[in-house]
């Protein structure tokens, strides 16, 4: 599988121009990588079935990106789930809310450094 | 001073019409618990599976378990409902069920009332179950109750019509509202049912009935995988009992009016009957009713077990734009045949 | 909501708990009439952290949570798994586990379209097609049974194989079926596939246009209804597909029929793989290769009956100190209802550093209220449940 690895300030340049060949956003992830968040597109070509993968290095003390969700309607939810999970922020984003965990929920769950204090969770340790 | 014959005629003048609803009441409690096990023993074969199977020989105590738990369930209302309507709305249903019981021939002298408009009163009193269902979906307070509710309203509206004028060709062959004269018009033998001269009402009249009752594929007021369960899903313990009970009592009494008015009703499809003695073609007259009774029913459960439901407006749209013109039609067809046989 | 009431409009909350959302989906629906004006489904009802949970287990302990993903194609989500491991620690698998994995993989789409078919029908008002499904599921579980122990998650692949042969009689059995199976196609096909009311209730609704599906990345037998033909196990064979004809399904105007149509289809051309990959089996039948392995013994790589194709497992791996090197692996697998995307970045630990799990059915939730919108909400059932959507597989 091909990398390509971009300035998170180029990504919106960067997709449009692979939009025409790369037409399916499979799916936007984000990792904890310590230093930094990196994350990682997957874009895949229907017409050849050639897969891509996108990456780019976040800092961490202010995840952000611009979104993707103008330009395949698939990366909505997908950027979602990463905000959700690992607290990256979506420029421009039409509606950046927690999709799979409560909307009270405290802290994204796959940062490295999370801890569980939720009141809910601590059921089996009182 | 006292007149010994007249008080007993008196007390029985007073008694008798009492009579025929304790019998017909008995005859509804028996016919449903028989029809519920009944359809689920034979969708089970047509499923490929046993049915109820643990309660009593063979399952068939199963539904006496039922009733038992359903009369002993806890009866929950919620709070946001209209308690006086979310109360009546179950008698509402059941109530001209009942009386319809009394209005059918199911033997030639076993009719509650002999009516000379009977087959006027019977299509009165069963519109009337609609009305029911919809105050039983608006007091509850639910939104899928509520589209439950209006959706019977559409659906009762726009199968009246075919379904009337299908039966106005009985009333037009048999020249009498009255349900013993529709059957001895048929009396016959299989050859002069009114089924052959207005077979195209019979499809239709079937079909209607079919709606009428909320059956596959006309079970819109209570899908369940759309509404949850329609009009009902408030309803708990004996109430819902009520709601169960007119529907298959419902689905009884349809498929008696189908066979009065198409198929002979009581009548020998032989044109004799087996027996001379008078006490025996009663009850021989109660087993071809039952008999074609339960082949209709058989029919219904069948369908139910083959068909996927059909949507609101199609619903419709199969109402007025199919079923109405070919009951008109029929009712030409039937008026013409009328005519000629009267030259 | 103010502006909802003056409009005459109604909200409805169809689930968390409702009959027909397949699990625990909720959909807030403005409704007018019963015209649907707008749908925002709620998911993460069934969210169980899989992706946090693999960070504290190591990749061996990982394995058999994977089969929770999606409890009814169990087979597609450990494959993905492994072969994305396999991939960092550059396992190599031995052909006759490959096509082990291939002809359960592909009986485990034919168990997975079949019970769609039933729930889907279901839907739609038709309860017998759903004991119908059940029977033909009943063989094929019945048959995993005998393989695995297991007839719902199996826990069978492991890096660099699977865990053992076939026993023996197996062949034979899933053979069998395979001829029976055909036969009992045409009978679903005799109840649903002209059945008028079947036909009206889905012709031409819920018609997803390829533009549409590719735009929210649908994939699967819902993108190939559309007649975008986009099959893994063709465009990019992973397992041995490369070495069978993998036929497309294809339908072209990507409506609920056409995605019933497309499953039909599917089902059929994967007893077809079934066949050809049971013809195409290095070393045949268990028996004789037991029996040819007992003669042999040259411990040759080249050997017809003991070189590497022929075993199960190609380097057995010790659970607890299985150390991948550092990396990233990604594998992407057709399951049955879409691209399923396993994605492992491993730090040299025995833990996975990060496991993400990409699923077709959280795409399918997500273009539900295109394909909905102004729609009567009858419609909901056949468009919903012709997506074929498992839920605990969008909230993983």
């Amino acid at each position: 599988m091909q990398v390509i690895e971009v300035k998170p300030e180029n990504i919106l340049e960067t997709v449009n121009s692979l939009k025409k060949e790369f037409d399916m956003l499979i799916s936007v992830l984000g990792t904890d990588m310590q230093e930094y968040y990196e994350i990682v597109y997957h874009l895949l070509s229907t017409s050849s079935s050639k897969k891509l993968m996108l990456k780019a290095k976040l800092n961490k003390n202010n995840p952000e990106i611009d979104s993707l969700s103008e330009i395949y309607s698939a990366a909505n939810w997908h950027e979602r789930e990463t905000y959700d999970l690992l607290g990256i922020n979506f420029k421009n984003h039409p509606e950046m809310e927690r999709i799979l965990l409560p909307i009270d929920w405290k802290g994204h769950p796959l940062r490295k450094n999370y801890i569980n204090n939720d009141e809910r969770l601590c059921w089996n340790e009182r | 001073m006292f007149d010994l014959s007249f008080t007993l005629n008196d007390i029985f003048a007073f008694i008798w019409p009492v009579i025929p609803f304790i019998g017909v009441a008995a005859l509804l409690v028996f016919v449903v618990i028989f029809l519920v096990l009944m359809e689920r023993k034979v969708l089970a074969w047509l499923t490929i599976r046993k049915g109820p199977n643990r309660v009593g020989p063979g399952g068939w105590l199963q539904t006496f378990a039922d009733a038992i738990k359903l009369l002993f369930k806890e009866d929950i209302m919620s709070s946001e409902t209209n308690k006086i309507l979310f109360t009546l709305a179950p008698i509402v249903v059941f109530a001209p069920v009942m009386v319809i019981y009394g209005l059918m021939p199911f033997t030639e002298h076993l009719v509650a009332i002999n009516l000379a408009v009977g087959l006027f009163l019977v299509f009165a009193l069963s519109s009337l179950t609609t009305v029911g269902i919809v105050l039983a979906g608006w007091s509850s307070n639910n939104k899928y109750s509520l589209l439950g509710g209006m959706r019977s309203a559409a659906q009762a509206i726009s199968y009246e019509i075919p379904l009337v004028i299908a039966v106005l060709s009985i009333a037009v062959l048999a020249g009498s509202l009255n349900m013993i004269d529709i059957v001895k018009a048929q009396g016959g033998g299989i050859f002069t049912w009114n089924m052959w001269p207005a077979f195209i009402g019979f499809i239709v009249l079937f079909i209607c009935c079919i709606a009428e009752v909320n059956r596959i594929p006309f079970d819109l007021p209570e899908a369940e995988s759309e509404l949850v369960s329609g009009y009902n899903t408030e309803y708990s313990g004996m109430k819902f009992a009520l709601f169960f009970l007119a529907e298959y009592a419902a689905m009884f009494i349809i498929s008696v009016l189908i066979v009065t008015l198409f198929l002979g009703g009581y009548t020998s499809p032989l044109g004799f009957y087996l027996t001379q003695i008078p006490a025996l073609i009663h009850i021989e007259q109660a087993f071809w009713l039952v008999a074609k009774v339960y082949t209709i029913i058989f029919t219904i459960i069948w369908i139910r077990a083959t068909l996927p439901r059909l949507r609101a407006d199609q619903l419709m749209a199969f109402s007025w734009k199919f079923l109405l013109p070919m009951a008109l039609g029929n009712l030409v067809i039937v008026s013409v045949i009328k005519f000629l046989g009267q030259l | 909501m103010i502006e909802n009431l003056i409009k005459k409009d109604m909200l409805i909350n169809v689930g968390p708990q409702h009959p027909s959302t397949h699990g625990v989906l909720r959909l807030i629906m403005t409704l007018e009439g019963e015209i649907i004006r707008d749908t925002k489904p709620v998911i993460g009802y069934l969210h169980r952290g899989k992706e946090k949970l693999a960070e504290s287990r190591s990749y061996t302990q990982y394995l058999p949570m994977v089969d929770r993903v999606d409890y009814l194609s169990s087979f597609f989500y450990q494959a993905a798994y492994c072969y994305a491991v396999e991939e960092i620690a550059g396992l190599k698998v031995p052909k006759r586990a490959e096509y082990i994995r291939l002809i359960t993989m592909e009986f485990n789409r034919i168990a997975s379209h079949l019970l769609w078919l039933g729930s889907f029908l279901l839907d739609l008002g038709a309860t017998s097609p759903l004991f119908y499904v059940f029977r033909e599921r009943e063989e094929i579980v019945t048959l995993f049974e005998e393989l695995t122990g297991q007839r719902m998650m199996y826990n069978f692949y492991t890096f660099g194989g699977v865990k053992k042969d076939f026993p023996d009689g197996w062949i034979a059995k899933a053979l069998d079926l395979c001829k029976k199976m055909p036969a009992l196609f045409d009978e679903y096909e005799a109840i649903i596939t002209k059945n008028p009311i079947f036909l009206e209730r889905t012709k031409d609704i819920g018609v997803m246009t390829p533009k549409l599906g590719i735009d929210y990345g649908i994939t699967g037998p819902n993108i190939r209804a559309s007649g975008v033909d986009l099959d893994l196990r063709k465009s990019s064979p992973y397992s041995v597909y490369g070495e069978l004809d993998v036929k497309p399904c294809l339908a072209q105007s990507g409506d609920s029929y056409d995605r019933y149509i497309v499953r039909i289809a599917e089902m059929r051309e994967s007893i077809r793989l079934i066949e050809e990959a049971i013809e195409k089996i290095p070393g045949g039948i268990p028996e004789r290769l037991r029996v040819k392995k007992v003669n042999c013994g040259c411990n040759q790589d080249e050997c017809q009956h003991c070189g590497f194709d022929m075993q199960l497992v190609g380097k057995k791996v010790n659970p607890i100190v299985f150390k991948p090197p550092v990396g990233e692996a990604t594998s992407m697998i057709e399951s049955p209802r879409g691209i399923t995307l396993c994605y492992i970045v491993s730090n040299g630990t025995n833990k996975p550093y990060r496991v993400k799990w990409r699923t077709p059915s959280f795409s399918s939730v997500q273009v539900l209220p295109e394909l909905v919108k102004d729609k009567n909400y009858s419609d909901l059932m056949p468009i919903f449940g012709s997506l074929d959507v498992v839920l605990p597989e969008v909230d993983r």
